[in-house]
């Protein structure tokens, strides 16, 4: 079964994603030898907290799945049916991480266009 | 340097207008603190009551200048060339600090390249509907963002209610600039722009009064969203070129746009246009994800009850909140109509 993460807007991904992030980032610096106990644990808590907010998310899914009658198909992943080789749910999950990755490119192009832009004048 | 020697080299600063009724407060929670600052300073911007004499009384220096100076960061600025002190803090009239916030925020300019610190900030009534949204957002924003933010090196802001400054740094900032409704926002992002760092000391906990009423609400998130969408404009050809800036600024602008029309068009518009109240579960959908990092907080600040009853404030503040940034929005960068007015927010 797959849980969307709707209407939690991009910035709840953005945070959530970085939350991980952090921990990969200090794991990495461990491994390197820069230990920083304090990052370190910051990490941790910010990545246990995010894992606890997708729980929650998921566990909203399965909750509203349950008591929701299954002819408002396609509103929630869970209730999504299988078209073709891609399952409506599985879109649902992966728009809004889609919509961040292409927002992010979309602000490091501009970027782009005005350090050249910069670089001209 | 020892932190204590470190409170002991700085100044604070405490602009007021009309604070009669909090300025008193204020400063004995700063001359209580664990590790005083050497001064403080309490400007009177032109108050129309007795804040001058409240602040006198209790033995700090009063500074009032010839007529009033239009915002807190001209009060603050008027200040500024009175600081002789390595480090100076700007604390609102309204709010009183933790005993060992000074302490504990002083610890973040340990790194030579520290330009300001800022800390927690919980409101310190919550009572009514208001007070109570914005201690959820609070909560929320500093138990999950704002950490998130320091770890990269970026956060967002150093709220201008509670933050200390290298001297030197914001003296070559030219202190606190007036041109936006957001003087903390600005000189944070200008801060970057020049290479400085801006740390967030959670453990340095800051108490002002929110607004408790609609009235002064109003007038604080007009200003807030003016103030954004002033700072966006001003800064974003800086804020590209810092990369974890720039994608949170991305993320924060894309956000206050999209949802608060999903918000405030879209899901009353599909509801009547399907007459299916089931899209209203829209505006709630995100309730667990919301009370878990909120209750985490709660349970570690003894206040599970407060933090349970508050929940529902938060979520009518969110619809409020979106009306604003969309107002703020049209009229700065569609309009053309840009906010100069500084009105207070109680």
């Amino acid at each position: 079964m797959n849980v969307g993460l709707p209407y939690t807007g991009l910035g709840g991904i953005f945070y959530l994603v970085c939350a991980f992030f952090m921990l990969i980032v200090e794991s990495v610096n461990t491994i390197k030898g820069r230990i920083n106990s304090k990052r370190l644990g910051m990490a941790f808590t910010q990545s246990i907290m995010a894992a606890g907010i997708l729980t929650t998310i998921w566990l909203t899914g399965i909750a509203l799945n349950t008591i929701m009658p299954s002819e408002n198909g396609i509103l929630l992943p869970g209730n999504a049916v299988e078209v073709g080789y891609i399952k409506y749910s599985t879109l649902i999950v992966a728009t809004p991480f889609l919509a961040l990755a292409m927002l992010l490119c979309f602000a490091t192009l501009l970027h782009i266009v005005v350090k050249i832009g910069k670089s001209v004048n | 340097m020892e932190y204590k020697n470190r409170a002991e080299n700085l100044t604070v600063l405490v602009p007021a207008y009309n604070e009669t009724k909090y300025v008193a407060d204020t400063i004995k929670s700063i001359q209580n603190q664990t590790t005083p600052p050497k001064e403080i300073i309490v400007v009177d911007d032109f108050s129309s009551d007795n804040t001058g004499d409240v602040a006198r009384s209790r033995g700090v220096t009063v500074l009032r200048p010839p007529q009033n100076t239009g915002s807190k960061a001209g009060a603050q600025n008027f200040a500024l060339k009175e600081v002789k002190t390595k480090y100076v803090m700007a604390i609102d009239a309204d709010t009183t600090l933790a005993p060992d916030a000074i302490e504990k925020l002083m610890h973040a300019f340990d790194n030579l390249k520290v330009a300001a610190a800022c800390g927690t900030v919980i409101p310190r009534r919550v009572k009514t509907l208001w007070e109570r949204g914005r201690y959820i957002e609070y909560l929320f924003a500093f138990t999950f963002y704002k950490p998130i933010q320091d770890f990269f090196g970026k956060p967002l802001i150093s709220s201008g209610c509670f933050s200390a400054y290298r001297t030197t740094f914001l003296r070559g900032m030219g202190g606190w600039s007036t041109r936006t409704l957001a003087e903390d926002m600005d000189l944070t992002w200008s801060l970057y722009s020049v290479g400085h760092k801006v740390r967030f000391v959670p453990e340095a906990v800051c108490y002002p009064v929110e607004p408790h009423n609609f009235e002064f609400m109003k007038k604080q998130l007009k200003r807030w969203s003016h103030g954004f969408a002033q700072n966006v404009r001003l800064h974003w050809k800086e804020v590209l070129g810092l990369p974890y800036l720039r994608s949170m600024l991305s993320v924060g602008v894309l956000d206050a746009i999209i949802v608060s029309l999903a918000y405030l068009v879209l899901i009353p518009a599909l509801t009547l246009i399907f007459k299916n109240p089931i899209f209203l579960l829209a505006y709630f959908i995100d309730l667990p994800a919301i009370l878990f990092p909120v209750v985490v907080k709660g349970m570690e600040r003894k206040e599970l009850g407060k933090v349970l009853s508050s929940i529902p404030s938060f979520f009518v503040l969110r619809v409020v909140n979106c009306v604003f940034i969309l107002e703020a929005f049209w009229s700065e960068f569609v309009m053309g109509r840009s906010l100069n007015t500084y009105e207070k927010g109680h």
